[in-house]
């Protein structure tokens, strides 16, 4: 998503290809590409000056030690782009730091629906669950995913978003997400990658 | 691992624990327990006379630990100990570390090595343990020279190589050991014992999963002290960060009885089985379950004789695995499930119509899952163009499932293109197996 917001070329979902399909589709006009294959930037895409003013807010970020990674390595202001985020980071960002990034360089329109998506995973990652309040965060995220299918060009969407929708089923029937995610697990992976020494046989030196 | 085995678990806690054992209660304990307990007894044997700090078995675990943590090679560890017996001659410190070693391993915390054919067809395992050759696809066992594919050290008088071998570290010792330990066993049943709110949601044991499949096998909920497991599995390459030449598959499982604050420490992690490189198993990885899962339907069926040092008593432990833990493309590979087409989430199941843009397929069908009547469902030009009527998809169930899977018959092994393609044709999955998946991260 970041990536959109800032049009870093590859990674970006929005491109020529997402606004044809806009085009095949029939909706959204004002987002169609033209004869030749120009097309104007969308409502959250960034502005020159407004990415700087997000990245420099990302890059003045300290977190505390053992939080995450340092955020503010990944970020290039002068070139403008993001890269080289652990999907840890990429946690951390989403819960906290976006949305303060993002408060004064996008539209408002824009910036609460995205907002509410960080709260919605910041109140899912809650480490006591209330059977009430989950049940009001599903009908909040079903909104709020309206909301970014009105937003975003359709390639967007990839299974991943779509996860979004089943994650308040799945932490009402397991347990909060702090007993099921990989975090823990891909820290102990790093563990056992230490202890390789024979690099002709990984697998023994580990065992 | 032998770090973290020693190091948090047995090094400490099995010290404790040894010395409340009494040698009466032995007499009603099956070979097993009653020898360890032997063994333990036996290395309470002071270090040297007039010693009360330390025995002489805690002395030799505390000299591992070291080894472990700083990574000493054996041969220092040996020319160490020879140095320590000569100086020290009165004290009871065994010359070589061969001693040690064979000491250390009465523990039962050792791996067992299962061989395993070169194209994942086959563990050399059970019955086919004494095979020299694949079954299906008639790879030798052994591990062959590159140039004239003669097996390596057939001729010579050298030893033979094996191609592939798969470490298993056995689950029913290491679950036996944490009851034997009197500090964990007590947060073994954590769970029962503790205080619950109605409507405040904390540990799983509060949550639908458990409570459902306690309803359901109430003789496995009347003892607190089974173990209910979680499976945790996920891709990883020993080498550098960036290179992907070489993916390893190891498995972790989570003992969920224990409370919130140790639960998901990397102290309580069991590793379970290193899956060798260096291709990735696929769906193979069902060939490399074999040995866990055929532990977990004896721990589930029969159950294993434990000592329970907290209530001094022998009682039979079952075991379950209640969930798995992966990323998204770790999911396809233990589910089964095929994570690439429009259909790649299994939790929808074919409750889906897949829509594919600019050849990539796109999920948008979010405005089902809205209340009946709300003005998105009736928004054609701001979504894709059409009403949405339909209803959130239901929620599969484990029957359901079972059929789905009743008729897929599968090949194991690395050379089956075709037959998986028409699996995955047929039935959007490649194999078996069906575990209630979860995927974050």
């Amino acid at each position: 998503m970041v990536y959109t917001l800032l049009n870093q070329c590859k990674k970006s979902k929005d491109n020529l290809k997402a606004r044809n399909d806009l085009k095949d589709w029939g909706v959204r006009p004002d987002l169609w590409p033209d004869a030749n294959n120009k097309y104007l930037p969308a409502i959250y895409t960034l502005t020159k000056e407004n990415k700087h003013i997000f990245l420099k807010t990302l890059k003045n970020i300290t977190v505390p030690d053992g939080y995450s990674s340092n955020i503010s390595r990944c970020v290039d202001v002068k070139q403008s782009k993001l890269g080289g985020l652990k999907s840890h980071d990429s946690h951390v960002l989403m819960q906290q730091l976006l949305p303060l990034a993002m408060r004064k360089t996008l539209p408002k329109e824009v910036c609460s629906i995205l907002i509410n998506l960080c709260s919605f995973f910041k109140n899912l990652c809650n480490k006591v669950l209330k059977v009430d309040e989950l049940n009001q965060l599903q009908n909040r995220v079903v909104l709020t995913l309206g909301h970014m299918e009105m937003l975003f060009p359709p390639s967007f969407f990839t299974v991943m978003v779509h996860l979004i929708v089943h994650l308040v089923e799945d932490a009402k029937i397991g347990a909060p997400v702090q007993y099921r995610w990989m975090y823990p697990i891909k820290r102990y992976l790093g563990k056992l990658k230490s202890y390789v020494r024979n690099k002709a046989q990984p697998e023994g030196s580990i065992a | 691992m032998v770090n973290d085995a020693f190091g948090n678990f047995v090094n400490t806690q099995n010290m404790d624990n040894h010395e409340n054992m009494r040698p009466e209660s032995s007499q009603m304990m099956p070979d097993e327990i009653a020898q360890y307990m032997k063994f333990m007894h036996d290395g309470q044997q002071s270090l040297y006379e007039g010693c009360d700090k330390y025995s002489k078995l805690s002395f030799l675990l505390k000299l591992y630990h070291i080894k472990c943590l700083c990574r000493i090679t054996d041969k220092a560890m040996s020319m160490i100990l020879e140095l320590l017996a000569d100086a020290y001659d009165y004290a009871k410190i065994p010359s070589s570390f061969y001693e040690p070693k064979k000491i250390i391993n009465k523990f039962g915390l050792h791996y067992t090595k299962i061989d395993a054919c070169p194209n994942d067809c086959m563990l050399y395992y059970g019955e086919d343990k004494v095979r020299e050759f694949c079954t299906k696809c008639n790879e030798s066992r052994w591990k062959k020279t590159k140039k004239s594919n003669n097996i390596v050290g057939a001729t010579k008088k050298q030893k033979k190589v094996l191609a592939k071998v798969l470490r298993y570290f056995p689950l029913k010792p290491r679950l036996q050991r944490m009851f034997m330990s009197s500090k964990i066993v007590e947060h073994m049943q954590w769970h029962a014992s503790r205080s619950t709110h109605e409507g405040i949601l904390r540990h799983p044991s509060d949550f639908e999963a458990w409570k459902n499949f306690d309803l359901m096998n109430p003789q496995f909920a009347s003892d607190p002290r089974n173990v209910r497991l979680g499976l945790a599995t996920n891709v990883f390459n020993p080498f550098g960060d960036l290179s992907t030449c070489h993916s390893t598959w190891p498995i972790v499982l989570i003992p969920y009885n224990l409370p919130h604050w140790m639960c998901m420490k990397q102290s309580s992690f069991i590793l379970s089985m290193i899956i060798p490189g260096k291709k990735a198993p696929g769906k193979d990885i069902d060939v490399y379950l074999r040995p866990l899962i055929e532990e977990l339907k004896e721990l589930w069926n029969i159950g294993v004789e434990t000592f329970d040092s907290h209530k001094k008593e022998v009682f039979h432990m079952h075991a379950v695995i209640l969930w798995t833990i992966s990323d998204f493309p770790g999911l396809g590979t233990l589910s089964g499930w095929n994570t690439h087409t429009g259909l790649a989430y299994p939790r929808c199941n074919f409750d889906i119509t897949p829509k594919k843009i600019q050849g990539k397929f796109c999920f948008m069908n979010h405005r089902r899952w809205l209340n009946a009547g709300h003005k998105f469902r009736l928004c054609r030009s701001r979504f894709d163009g059409s009403v949405e009527s339909r209803n959130p998809p239901l929620r599969i169930s484990g029957t359901n499932v079972l059929q789905q899977v009743q008729n897929v018959n599968i090949v194991f092994g690395k050379d089956n293109g075709k037959v998986t393609t028409l699996l995955m044709a047929l039935y959007n999955r490649e194999k078996r197996v069906y575990f209630l998946n979860f995927l974050i991260g």
